[in-house]
């Protein structure tokens, strides 16, 4: 709260700049320049994005091929040699391939939940949906509490992309509090919308202390948790039109050179847009890419063509990474919510498959050129290192310098481990 | 600004009445009003009944009961409840002015007999029964809405309501009541696994879907009773020659028979755990055997059992959903989970009001009657030191969140308030006024930007994000002023009135004395600027207050 009022006295003082319209994009130069100092802090916690292949992609197809079993498990696509020797991933990612020495593969992935809207939940928290009668809350609001700053001027957990039909982003902050729940920004292609205010910055700060006062007020004498969260949410709405960081939204800034590189389509604007919220700080940003869900020939074929589109943008947001100095401490994601069936069906397609599937990691500071774990010959079971939903996300909390074993307390008081205590995160990654 | 002065232009040109029609989808008033059904019954000796109950837990626990809201906390209330918008200013002052002890009773009737009314109850009755879709900004005219909206106006009994939604044999993706159906689709054709996990969900209250493809471990249903309720849509489909209507008669080509159901049966899929390909009998939920033909409709059968007078699940589903609509959380909590592990915070309450509902041959007017009447629902939001922590006895109102679709409406309600207090004011004047929001935004577009996550349906969780409220504080529709102020700013009006006018307008309240000074410090020299009450206003449309149902 102290900060807070200081920067109100700041915007004060600097009112005649923003009515001039020095500023174009934040409003206020003086608050920008602290914006800046607090920026070389934050580049020592790391960040996540989060690649979520909603619907669940084919392990086979992907990231761990069959080459030798029969036709109806190999399916259409050839397996490629990658730049690492022994490592074969598919034919569709011929990229990604060539920057295997970043990646380490985890194709020991198994996890009990088949249903996309449990399995969702279930890879997310780390809990069974429903378990112990708790929400718990999400990989991004987990990094949120735990890496983000509670200053900082941006949200510290940005969602984007297209959830699959009938499902919506998942962003629900469980226990930690509406503070963690997620920014959803539907369109990575467009900037954040209304972030201007239409009077003059010194007339939105009249207007915006007075109603701060009276929010305030209503939410201590209602004490409901709905008009906590709104005066939450509101106070977040107001720094970030006062950031000038925020223009990190704006991916139109980016080079066209840039913006071809990550490819036209919303993955690759979500991927852009992943790459430039982070630089500035955002510890964590998911980006979806639906239609996953490859029941029969029809989705099965516009999978395939999603996946030139995964290549090139996950391949140049790796490489603008690793430019930018920022590889390191930015740990990428890959996976969906499970994989599919081995045995590819009459009608050409694979169903839901928690048994045994692949998720892939770069950056981060892990050691990439790997393939942790493996599935038999014809992809239905691990036979080595199997990885679980807690295991999963134990390894991800380390990784990112976060003690999966920590205990927080839930606004009722009540004792819960981050992660779950039967976890034991891989030790062949970091 | 300029586009401002544009759309300003074309609304006093009237421009804008065909994006009304448009707003509100088909125009519902074209139809003569049918007869509202009324079986008559007298809700005191219900209202009493509840009270009682209501009392009896609260006792039981030593929790106190927060006073009793006043007029205008419950105005607002059952405006928001009943009829999905805010109060108008004119109906805000005349509630708060008349001393007629039985006028809470009296606008509780008063909004049931508004058209309102069945615009909101269909369309959150069409958000239940056909999910939003958002995977898709194309978005086709909804007729389910304002047929539904008919029917809740007409008072059609629930159970004719739900009887023609299970049994219809209107044409798919064409006639309002066939939308069941055509929400449970996959590849437009009905399917059965689909139709029994919306049915429990919708009809029973029960959360058979669980038990899709295993025994669930905490609930009582097993595969058997889902695939058993199942069964009863295996005989429905499309007709795909011609005009796409809904029946249960065997196909006439002789071609394929084999893909034809002629049994009351359904083979559990593949995938489907350990029982698939086993073959289910159709039974329903309470374990009693339908009389079924060789051949002919099953659907009939099983609405007459859901819809019968003693059938356990249906009444107390609908009372159950009805009262967390009003009072923010089930009897049985969350709505559609009645089992034994879940058991309801108030039994006997529960079963007095499945009763008269059933007893009252299902008038749910009649329901809300009861419900909105009860203490339990005119309690003040506000809680007491003694009653903080009580989030099942009904202790104290719970605050609720408004849906999209009622932001929306209230918005409207607010940005269209006409400059002075008469009733019918010139005709040219008020269609100026009254289309003004259309011009930004269509209701759809709206409520899409506005939606939720589609499968929550927690009135007490606030769901909007930054996004959303970036949106109502800065973009030019809601944020520079209202029509009605320019005019009441020109006539003159003094500050104090001006203020206590925008309260009325935006919070259906009075301000208090506090209130009032921190607004007139707002205002401050500019007491005859327009800008100053637009800005007095944007501080009312972005408070918590506005956008909470407290």
């Amino acid at each position: 709260m102290n900060t807070f009022n200081l920067a109100r006295r700041e915007l004060l003082q600097s009112t005649v700049a923003g009515a001039l319209g020095v500023s174009m994009t934040g409003w206020f130069a003086r608050l920008a320049q602290c914006a800046e100092q607090g920026a070389t802090e934050r580049t020592r916690h790391k960040r996540c994005i989060l690649l979520w292949m909603d619907g669940g992609p084919s392990h086979i197809d992907t990231f761990d091929p069959k080459p030798e079993a029969t036709a109806d498990v190999r399916g259409p696509f050839n397996a490629i040699e990658s730049s690492v020797p022994g490592i074969q991933i598919g034919e569709r990612f011929p990229r990604l391939a060539q920057l295997m020495k970043h990646f380490a593969i985890v194709r020991g992935m198994s996890t009990e939940e088949a249903d996309h809207g449990r399995a969702r939940t279930y890879l997310h928290t780390g809990y069974k949906p429903g378990v112990g009668g708790l929400t718990y809350p999400g990989l991004g609001s987990i990094v949120s509490s735990e890496l983000g700053q509670p200053e900082f001027a941006l949200p510290n957990f940005v969602i984007t992309g297209s959830p699959l039909n009938k499902y919506d982003f998942l962003t629900d902050p469980g226990y930690l509090g509406p503070r963690h729940g997620a920014l959803v920004h539907y369109d990575p292609g467009r900037n954040l919308d209304n972030l201007q205010p239409l009077p003059s910055a010194d007339e939105f700060q009249r207007r915006e202390a007075v109603l701060a006062g009276i929010n305030n007020e209503f939410a201590s004498r209602t004490r409901a948790a709905a008009a906590e969260t709104h005066r939450t949410v509101m106070q977040r709405a107001v720094r970030l039109m006062r950031a000038e960081d925020a223009r990190a939204f704006d991916i139109s800034l980016e080079p066209t050179a840039s913006r071809e590189a990550y490819g036209d389509h919303d993955f690759g604007r979500g991927c852009l847009l992943a790459r430039r919220l982070v630089e500035v700080g955002v510890p964590f940003v998911e980006v979806y890419l639906a239609n996953w869900d490859t029941h029969e020939k029809k989705s099965a074929d516009a999978a395939a063509d999603l996946m030139p589109i995964v290549d090139r943008a996950m391949s140049t947001l790796v490489t603008d990474l690793a430019a930018r100095g920022l590889l390191d401490s930015t740990l990428i994601i890959w996976m969906g919510e499970f994989g599919r069936t081995p045995q590819i069906k009459r009608n050409g397609g694979r169903d839901h498959f928690a048994k045994a599937w692949s998720a892939v990691f770069a950056g981060g500071g892990i050691r990439g050129g790997q393939v942790i774990g493996r599935t038999n010959a014809n992809g239905s079971e691990v036979v080595d290192r199997r990885v679980s939903a807690p295991d999963f996300m134990a390894t991800v909390c380390r990784v990112l310098g976060i003690d999966p074993t920590r205990q927080i307390h839930t606004p009722i008081g009540r004792p819960v481990r981050l992660v779950d205590q039967v976890a034991s995160p891989i030790e062949e990654l970091p | 600004m300029n586009r401002i002065a544009v759309l300003m232009l074309a609304a006093s040109i009237g421009l804008a009445v065909v994006r009304d029609v448009a707003a509100q989808g088909k125009p519902l008033a074209v139809k003569p009003e049918a007869v509202a059904f009324d079986s008559g019954r007298d809700p005191a000796p219900i209202i009493a009944a509840v009270d009682r109950e209501w009392r009896r837990i609260l006792d039981a626990a030593g929790v106190p009961a927060s006073p009793d809201a006043d007029d205008a906390e419950f105005l607002r209330r059952a405006c928001l409840d009943i009829t999905g918008r805010i109060p108008s200013y004119e109906r805000t002052v005349a509630f708060l002015a008349s001393e007629n002890p039985a006028k809470r009773y009296q606008a509780i009737d008063d909004l049931l007999a508004s058209r309102e009314f069945g615009q909101h109850f269909g369309r959150r009755w069409k958000l239940l029964i056909q999910p939003r879709d958002t995977s898709t900004t194309k978005q086709s005219a909804d007729r389910f809405t304002p047929w539904l909206a008919d029917q809740f106006n007409a008072n059609r009994p629930w159970t004719e309501i739900a009887t023609e939604l299970l049994t219809t044999e209107a044409a798919m993706s064409r006639e309002p009541q066939a939308t069941f159906f055509q929400a449970n689709s996959e590849e437009s054709s009905p399917k059965p696994s689909l139709l029994a996990a919306a049915t429990g969900r919708l009809f029973l209250g029960v959360q058979v879907a669980c038990a899709e493809c295993h025994n669930h471990p905490f609930a009582e249903w097993t595969q058997d009773d889902f695939w058993s309720l199942a069964a009863f849509f295996t005989r429905v489909r499309k007709r795909t020659k011609g005009d796409y209507t809904l029946t249960e008669d065997p196909p006439e080509s002789s071609g394929n028979t084999a893909t034809v159901a002629t049994h009351a049966s359904i083979k559990i899929p593949d995938g489907a755990g350990k029982s698939a390909g086993r073959e289910v009998a159709a039974r329903f939920l309470d374990g009693s055997e339908p009389a079924i033909a060789d051949a002919g409709p099953l659907r009939p059968a099983l609405a007459a059992w859901i819809t019968s007078h003693d059938n356990p699940y249906f009444a107390r589903a609908t009372v159950n959903r009805l009262w967390a609509h009003f009072l923010g959380r089930g009897i049985v909590h969350p709505v559609d989970d009645f089992r034994a592990e879940n058991p309801p915070s108030h039994p006997e309450l529960l079963a007095l009001l499945a009763r008269e509902f059933a007893e009252s041959g299902h008038d749910v007017k009649h329901l809300v009657r009861c419900i909105c009447n009860s203490q339990a629902y005119q309690r003040t939001s506000r809680p007491l030191a003694a009653n903080e922590a009580d989030a099942t006895r009904f202790s104290h109102a719970a605050v609720k969140v408004m849906t999209p679709d009622v932001l929306y409406d209230s918005l409207v309600v607010v940005l269209s308030a006409r400059p002075t207090g008469e009733s019918s004011p010139p005709a040219g004047k008020k269609l100026a006024v009254k289309l003004w929001p259309f011009l930004f935004e269509s209701r759809d577009a709206f409520v899409r930007f506005f939606a939720r996550a589609p499968d929550v349906d927690r009135g007490d969780q606030f769901g909007y994000g930054v996004p959303q409220l970036l949106r109502i504080m800065n973009s030019p529709e809601f944020s520079t002023g209202a029509p009605f102020i320019g005019r009441l700013v020109a006539a003159g009006t003094e500050p104090t009135m001006m203020i206590e006018r925008l309260y009325l307008v935006a919070l259906s309240r009075r301000p208090t004395a506090d209130e009032l000074q921190r607004m007139l410090d707002l205002v401050g020299e500019r007491t005859s600027s327009e800008q100053a009450y637009a800005d007095v206003l944007w501080v009312l449309l972005n408070t918590s207050e506005f956008v909470l149902n407290r």
